[in-house]
């Protein structure tokens, strides 16, 4: 027994269950004061946040506020510690306090708030409210002190070393389930105890509606505690929920991977949602049968015996909790033990194991809110129904369900919820295809393949409030909230929109999101312009982009300050990426394609050339360090002509272009010396070759471009330094379309210039900024077969790709 | 309202009865598979499996729910009356355990195809090659206090591989490493492929990890890699292996000889699940274990790592 792992299990868990209950509390006071329609949707979003997988809302604050975290600038707070833990389990956790406070002032009577109105603020709270709902508070601190207790995946990602770590040592490295059994004893017994003590209490359920209303509550409370509570609500959400969703939206590759495992789990988008409802059905028919069987033929109410070992029933109930509090993974072994049997094969090989697996670990929550519901049923309807000699099963289906519907399926909600976002109890039994979709993520994750894990998600939230909006439209369509025809068609008028927009959204983001900010461009050559990508260093970002390239099927390729190279389909979706061989001594610069759809990237500090295929691989490398003819001191850029004839700019020793044969292997020409004159370069940055096999050199430091013939012999040169049209400021790459256009791209004054095949000026586009159409620093560019120009961006840290008229 | 009442019931009895409906499939042409090795790959050669063969492979998957390989657990715990013909590891340990407890059939039991290995991973934004450490040993200079990322040494090919270790150095020298380790502050995460996304995200420079998941990391455009192998590596091959008692023995055979071959090893390193062929073909000398040794040794070296790194 490792003490020490045992005292911060303990740590984060009561401090976990103090924050997480006082978010709650507050959360409760402002929902309290809603009207019905506002309470319901914070409902929802409370629903949400319990929902979300630990590992997404991890994810979202180590983006944030891990060692490299973009807030860490001005928010020197470090989350991967104690105190990450905590904030984050109470972030998981708070709506548990949430409803069960809810649930307990919601059986507040008006006449309680009416009788003294100098009642009211703080002495509300603390004469009133405390009193009211302390117990359904402790109710719910035990819960949530059992889920932080157990939790092992998020205090290990925050460096934090807790009890849990230990028996699963035992478990999964020495196979020792006796040992790991018999370690589990305080995560069991410290719950327990407190639920003993709790044994007689009983569990109050949120209703959306309550005798009080919500303005007299309001009015009570006073404006300042209400406004304060909502503010620090309104926090909560957008931190609790808001964050981590966006951060799982916002990702284009969430949705791109979406179609492909919206196909590839299909059945397990079926398996989850079918057992979890399923489950959660039997769990609260056994609840229900359970308790209307302990009906007495006369004389009390169920769940009125006062100390649990005075009732055989309630003591039931009350072990019921074992297995929840149990690892869930002993409990997979345990059904392995009793059903793996040749006589239980139907049951073994089949969904009904995992079934009967959910409904072991979570009968204590359909139980529990079986017996409550069933003793807030009108007392005199029962004991009328039964002097009319009611049988058990005509005094449930007449007069006690219509009563406890709601409740029940809030209970049947929670343990949906539970159901699908379930691993540990099925993973031991779950037969072949029976995979739901939390066993996918989990497998998946442990791959490390996080945009597809991020794509499940999404499904999986999309179940997890599926019930809730098959719920909406049964009332719809049962007219329960009409009261006026026109409303009726408001209503339901309303609910299609947002269904519909719902549907939209999520049918939207299926398809592969195509680069974002489509702006309409004032250019004659021009229609419009797309941002491609964003400053960063995961897929799809960018780090000071400084070349591009396109190959034969108007692919999109882009090295950056990362070292990579980046694939991006012609509508701008990534691909694939793949890293530089080296990048210690600096990363890649200068792309060009060979006449076998090959892309060249040239590699300034290593003095060589890299020949990759479309899909990454490196299929040749050539060059040699020195200053010597057919040697590389500093390459820049590359270009390759008709005759597959690679050419090579180079400056800094020396100031010239090379071409080689196809291969680099024979040296064919050299270009060029250092100096102003016609032929002379000054850090010749930029290469590109026409259909006449023309070469065209961007001269960035004589602020010209120069032309040669096939040969090499020199035809002309335009340009002058300045701002002016016509004039250039540190050319740094450029491109020639078949009618002999060229399209500058120019670093110092940060646009793009057209020139006509005699060098005179056809248009400037663009300039300094930020906005779309603007650049910053623009290093290159590239165009498609469609005359669609790319520009890397490189100080936006993006590509922008203007559509040809 | 009794209709729509109706309605809902009906469909929730299909719902039932299509949850619960049999998955047990024509047994005469199937085989059952529990698979440790990632889905994305394994699914297409299963598929390529059945396409050739005509047997449906069942297939479960292993999960890092809570910690690795709830396979092995389950294996050990069908013994008696096993449900799986065919285990596809994708390490070695655990399938010797499962070997030596019997789970395997007494002759040509397992068998192990192909190679990954371990291997230090650096985050190329904040770590030249030049200046990445070379060897285990300097993972417990100074310099490195709070930036090495790795797996709890508890599990899984962190695991097997500070056993490895602790045979290849010897007790004290070993003890002395992890305690260093230890005390430099090293960054504790549930999974090699949570270490590299923590390398390529940038929290720590440095990690150790496995030559796959790091590939994977490349593939999603984290600014990793891989440090070239030394002797300090450990090769970690993938195994498969018929249960004792396989529900379809001789379907099993075709699937444990068909995850051998070479078009199924070849499928798997083009992909960078494993990085070779053959472990033989690696010309660098890594770390040779003595498995049997280690497996009498696997408790005790258990427990000094939990007191070692569980403090």
């Amino acid at each position: 027994m490792n003490w020490l792992l045992l005292k911060n299990s303990l740590l984060v868990g009561v401090l976990t269950t103090l924050l997480a209950a006082s978010f709650g509390f507050l959360a409760a006071l402002w929902l309290a004061g809603l009207g019905s329609r506002w309470r319901t949707r914070l409902l929802a979003v409370a629903v949400i946040a319990l929902a979300l997988p630990p590992f997404v809302v991890t994810n979202c604050w180590l983006h944030f506020l891990g060692f490299a975290g973009v807030w860490r600038g001005w928010l020197p707070l470090n989350i991967v510690s104690l105190g990450g833990t905590i904030w984050i389990l109470s972030l998981l956790t708070w709506p548990i306090t949430l409803l069960f406070v809810l649930g307990a002032w919601q059986r507040l009577e008006p006449a309680q708030l009416e009788s003294d109105m100098a009642v009211s603020g703080w002495w509300l709270i603390r004469g009133l409210l405390w009193p009211l709902g302390r117990t359904a508070l402790a109710q719910a601190a035990v819960l949530t002190f059992v889920l932080a207790l157990n939790n092992f995946a998020v205090p290990a990602i925050l460096q934090v070393k807790v009890f849990p770590a230990e028996i699963w040592v035992r478990f999964n490295t020495t196979f020792d389930t006796a040992g790991a059994l018999g370690l589990s004893w305080p995560l069991v017994a410290a719950p327990l105890l407190l639920l003993l003590w709790f044994a007689r209490r009983d569990f109050p359920w949120p209703r959306t509606e309550g005798p009080l209303p919500a303005g007299l509550f309001r009015q009570q409370l006073g404006p300042g505690w209400f406004w304060f509570c909502g503010a620090g609500t309104i926090v909560l959400c957008l931190l609790a929920v808001g964050l981590p969703v966006y951060q799982l939206v916002s990702v284009s590759r969430t949705w791109a991977e979406l179609p492909g495992a919206l196909a590839a789990g299909q059945t397990a988008l079926w398996n989850s949602f079918s057992l979890a409802a399923v489950s959660a059905g039997v769990v609260i028919t056994l609840g229900l049968a359970a308790e209307v069987r302990s009906l007495p033929p006369r004389g009390n109410s169920p769940g009125s015996a006062g100390h649990p070992l005075g009732s055989f029933n309630s003591f039931l109930r009350w072990l019921a909790w074992l297995p929840f509090l149990l690892p869930g993974v002993l409990l997979g072994i345990a059904l392995i033990l009793l059903f793996n049997r040749p006589w239980c094969m139907l049951l073994y090989q089949s969904a009904a194991i995992v079934v009967l697996a959910f409904a072991c670990r979570y009968l204590a929550f359909g139980w529990n809110s079986a017996a409550h519901a069933l003793q807030t049923v009108d007392r005199d309807l029962v004991d009328v129904a039964r002097l009319e000699g009611a049988t058990r099963w005509q005094m449930l289906r007449y007069v006690q369900w219509p009563q406890i519907a709601p409740q029940a399926a809030a209970a049947w909600y929670v343990v949906f919820l539970l159901c699908l976002w379930d691993v540990e109890s099925i993973i031991l039994v779950v037969p072949p295809g029976g995979e739901t979709l939390a066993l996918r993520v989990f497998n998946l994750l442990h791959y490390g393949h996080n945009a597809q894990v991020n794509a499940l998600c999404l499904m999986l939230l999309v179940l997890a409030v599926a019930p809730l909006a098959v719920w909406k439209a049964w009332r719809v369509a049962r007219g329960a909230e009409f009261r006026t025809p026109h409303s009726a068609v408001r209503t339901a008028s309303a609910f299609t929109l947002l269904l519909a927009s719902a549907v939209a959204l999520i049918l939207s983001g299926c398809t592969p999101r195509a680069p974002s900010d489509q702006t309409p461009l004032s250019s004659q050559f021009f229609a419009r312009v797309q941002i491609i990508g964003s400053r960063g260093v995961g897929v799809g970002q960018f780090n000071k982009p400084r070349s591009v390239a396109v190959d034969a099927q108007d692919n999109l390729y882009v090295v950056d300050m990362t070292g990579r190279v980046q694939k991006f389909s012609s509508n701008g979706v990534f691909e694939l990426s793949w890293q530089m061989p080296e990048t210690e001594l600096g990363k890649a610069k200068g792309m060009g394609r060979d006449r076998d759809g090959n892309v060249l990237v040239l590699e300034p500090h290593y003095q060589r050339v890299n020949v990759f295929s479309p899909q990454g691989r490196l299929v040749a490398q050539w060059g040699k360090h020195g200053t010597n003819a057919g040697e590389f001191s500093w390459p820049r850029a590359v270009a390759v002509n008709s005759r597959r004839e690679v050419l090579v700019s180079e400056y800094g020793l020396v100031e010239r272009v090379q071409r080689f044969d196809a291969r680099g292997e024979k040296l064919l020409a050299v270009l060029g010396q250092s100096g102003n004159g016609p032929g002379e370069f000054n850090r010749p940055e930029g290469l590109c070759v026409d259909a006449q096999d023309r070469l065209y050199v961007a001269d960035s430091c004589n602020h010209r471009i120069q032309v040669f013939a096939s040969d090499g012999q020199f035809l002309r040169a335009y340009g002058r330094p300045g701002q002016r049209q016509g004039d250039l400021s540190y050319p740094y790459d450029l491109c020639v379309d078949a009618a002999g256009r060229q399209y500058v791209c120019e670093f110092g004054n940060s646009r793009i210039q057209v020139f006509d095949p005699n060098g005179g000026c056809l248009e400037i586009i663009g300039g300094p900024g930020a906005a779309p159409g603007q650049f910053n620093n623009p290093w290159g560019v590239a165009l498609d077969s469609a005359g669609n120009l790319y520009v890397a961006d490189s100080q936006n840290h993006r590509v922008q790709k203007l559509f040809r008229k | 309202m009794k209709t729509s009442r109706l309605i809902l019931i009906a469909i929730l009895v299909a719902a039932g009865l299509a949850a619960l409906k049999s998955v047990v499939a024509n047994r005469g042409r199937s085989v059952v598979a529990y698979c440790a090795q990632d889905q994305t790959y394994a699914g297409p050669i299963f598929r390529e499996f059945q396409r050739q063969t005509g047997i449906k492979v069942r297939a479960v998957y292993d999960s890092e729910a809570v910690k690795t390989v709830g396979l092995a657990n389950r294996l050990l715990a069908e013994r008696r009356h096993p449900q799986c013909d065919v285990f596809w590891g994708n390490e070695e340990l655990r399938t010797r355990q499962l070997a030596a407890a019997g789970v395997f059939r007494e002759t040509n039991g397992w068998g192990a195809f192909g190679y990954r290995s371990r291997r230090i991973v650096i985050n190329t934004n904040r770590l030249s090659l030049a200046a990445a450490p070379r060897s285990l040993l300097e993972l417990t200079n100074e310099a490195w206090r709070g930036k090495v990322a790795l797996a709890y040494p508890q599990f899984g090919t962190t695991a097997t591989y500070f056993h490895a270790l602790r045979q290849a150095w010897g007790d004290a020298r070993w003890q002395a490493w992890c305690r260093a380790l230890a005390a430099n502050q090293p960054l504790l995460f549930d999974g090699n492929s949570v270490v590299v996304r923590m390398v390529g995200r940038g929290e720590a420079p440095v990690g150790l990890t496995d030559s796959d998941d790091i590939a994977v990391g490349q593939a999603d455009g984290l600014p990793v890699a891989s440090l070239p192998m030394t002797e300090e590596a450990l090769l970690i091959p993938n195994t498969v292996g018929v249960t004792r008692g396989a529900p379809h023995p001789k379907a099993a055979q075709r699937l444990f000889d068909y995850l051998q071959s070479r078009e199924v090893v070849q499928r798997l390193v083009s992909v960078n699940a494993l990085e070779g062929l053959a472990a033989d073909e690696v010309a660098t000398p890594t770390l040779r274990v003595n498995w049997d040794a280690l497996l009498r040794e696997l408790d005790r070296t258990t427990t000094e790592l939990s007191g070692i790194f569980l403090r």
